[in-house]
């Protein structure tokens, strides 16, 4: 597994007596596109807004290159890239002076404002006025501000939000060239989970300020495939038979429920429940879209889905 | 530090901010067009009658329009966000946007002096130029404007409304007109500090010019306290 670069150990943020983030770990690693999902006012914003240090946090402690943030922001900060929420300008600068004016925050080298422009491609709009840039220019401004310094870690926080689906596009495809192209990790708030399954290698889902699921993209995908519910008696017992068949199982109290199986694997675990003589009642398919599972995991809070040991 | 008021330079530079530095000094110039000369003092009567419009009004008035105007870009459009991500200490922005201010406030005098000297010189006065006169003057009035800028610049980073800043300077301001005439006061009061910096001293009168008590108490005490609480402010604001 790659370095970590990004850690948070129960991060807290409370709001008159409401815990707006609730003991979130986060775990960032180098080269990830970490998809942090959740729901409107879940606190994902809250735990970005902490991430930059725009935010003190009430408890808890964030690491980003292993160091601490409350020791040493500035470092740390200048080794980042963010466009948090809505996207940040002057409206009476051109795109080229918004980038000025930070460029000489960052001390960055001025060839770099022609090179962060040419990535988001506004290239020919540099010299108008952003107050005439539409609201997809204007995040693609935001895109390449954050880019400027050259960041290792790049924070965005729903930069498709209010763009239309070409611009939702174009910035997917912009992020996803970001490890292998620049080298740089990325991390990308939504609310959607059907973004992020088209560019997060890992995500981490949070829900009423907690963090419920962290884990790659693909174990969640997993969770999508159909499952095949057995109902049987004794499920305590059919359950150990199962499992020391080599079954991954999972379910309730009432079904046992077996995760990747062929016909033929089901055709044996029935056998095998049959020759234990264990009753099997019924035997039904079960299948969940990614939506389903990321409604039912914000939802309850905590996991609900069938099979999730993970 | 320099970096960092190069580019609150740039982005302040392209406002209509230039418009309202010269809006006092004009104020003054017709004031001063119009008044007679008497004969020898004729300097010392323009400063009194400019300076009486400039400073008693509108120079304290503008500090907080300029202050309100380094914040106002930043206020509009999340760049207080971006801003306090970037690598960049809190405390060097307030810092920045301050000397940005005094800069404006700089300018802000040498035209109004330059007014005031090129219409007693269209008008042809006798006797000799007051240098010494003037150079105070000018400077005073200046220095007198250092705790109002750092008391509006906190007002205009704590609330996001332009107006926010102007209304209490505003109603700070509008006492000088009973303040000054008070002898006890006067040289304690923040706002009338640019009245009396400026005006030249006549016969006897309290005004005038620098008297220490005034500095040390009106001008550095007021700069100290709410140069302090700006930067505090400025390191809480959750943005």
């Amino acid at each position: 597994m790659n370095e970590i670069i990004l850690q948070t150990n129960q991060l807290t943020k409370t709001f008159k007596k409401q815990k707006a983030v609730n003991a979130v770990d986060l775990k960032v690693y180098q080269g990830d596109i970490y998809g942090f999902l959740g729901p409107n006012g879940a606190g994902k914003t809250t735990t970005i807004r902490m991430l930059l240090g725009l935010m003190k946090p009430s408890g808890g402690d964030i690491k980003i290159f292993n160091q601490s943030l409350k020791n040493h922001q500035l470092e740390i900060l200048k080794r980042m890239g963010s466009l948090v929420e809505s996207p940040s300008y002057y409206e009476h600068l051109t795109g080229r002076e918004n980038l000025e004016a930070l460029r000489l925050l960052l001390q960055a080298p001025k060839a770099r404002i022609d090179e962060v422009l040419n990535i988001v491609r506004l290239t020919q709009d540099a010299d108008r006025a952003v107050k005439q840039y539409s609201l997809g220019m204007k995040q693609r401004l935001g895109i390449a501000a954050s880019l400027l310094g050259n960041p290792e870690l790049l924070i965005l926080d729903e930069p498709t939000n209010g763009l239309d689906p070409s611009g939702i596009q174009e910035i997917r495809e912009l992020i996803k060239t970001m490890p292998k192209k620049y080298g740089i990790t990325v991390i990308i708030s939504s609310h959607l989970l059907s973004e992020m399954e088209q560019m997060a290698t890992r995500v981490g889902i949070i829900s009423k300020g907690k963090l419920i699921y962290q884990d790659s993209i693909h174990r969640l995908k997993n969770k999508a495939l159909p499952q095949v519910a057995l109902r049987t008696g004794q499920v305590v017992k059919a359950k150990s038979i199962l499992q020391s068949a080599g079954f991954e199982v999972g379910g309730d109290s009432t079904f046992v429920t077996l995760e990747n199986v062929s016909d033929r694997e089901v055709a044996k675990a029935v056998s095998l429940l049959v020759e234990q003589h264990i009753p099997v009642y019924r035997i039904e398919e079960r299948s969940h879209s990614l939506e389903d599972i990321f409604l039912d995991l914000t939802k309850g809070g905590e996991l609900h889905a069938p099979g999730t040991a993970s | 530090m320099k970096n960092l008021l190069q580019s609150e330079w740039l982005k302040i530079k392209k406002t209509r901010i230039w418009w309202l530095i010269i809006i006092s000094p004009i104020l003054a110039g017709i004031a001063c067009s119009a008044v007679p000369i008497p004969g020898e003092l004729g300097w010392l009567m323009l400063l009194s009658i400019g300076g009486s419009i400039h400073a008693l009004l509108f120079l304290p008035l503008m500090v907080a329009v300029f202050a309100a105007f380094v914040c106002r870009y930043e206020h509009q459009h999340n760049g207080w966000k971006q801003l306090f991500s970037m690598p960049v200490k809190r405390g060097r922005v307030f810092l920045a946007k301050y000397l940005t201010v005094l800069g404006f406030v700089f300018a802000n005098q040498v035209i109004f002096t330059s007014v005031v000297i090129g219409v007693g010189l269209s008008r042809g006065i006798e006797g000799e130029f007051p240098v010494d006169m003037f150079l105070r003057s000018f400077f005073g009035g200046w220095l007198a404007t250092l705790p109002l800028a750092a008391l509006t610049l906190w007002v205009a980073v704590v609330w996001s409304s332009f107006a926010a800043a102007v209304t209490v300077n505003v109603i700070l301001t509008m006492p000088n007109l009973l303040i000054v005439n008070s002898e006890t006061i006067a040289p304690l009061y923040p706002w009338a500090q640019p009245f009396l910096m400026m005006l030249p001293p006549v016969e006897d009168s309290f005004a005038g010019f620098i008297q220490l008590e005034s500095l040390l108490v009106a001008i550095l005490g007021g700069l100290v306290v709410f140069f302090i609480g700006g930067l505090v402010s400025i390191q809480r604001k959750a943005v």
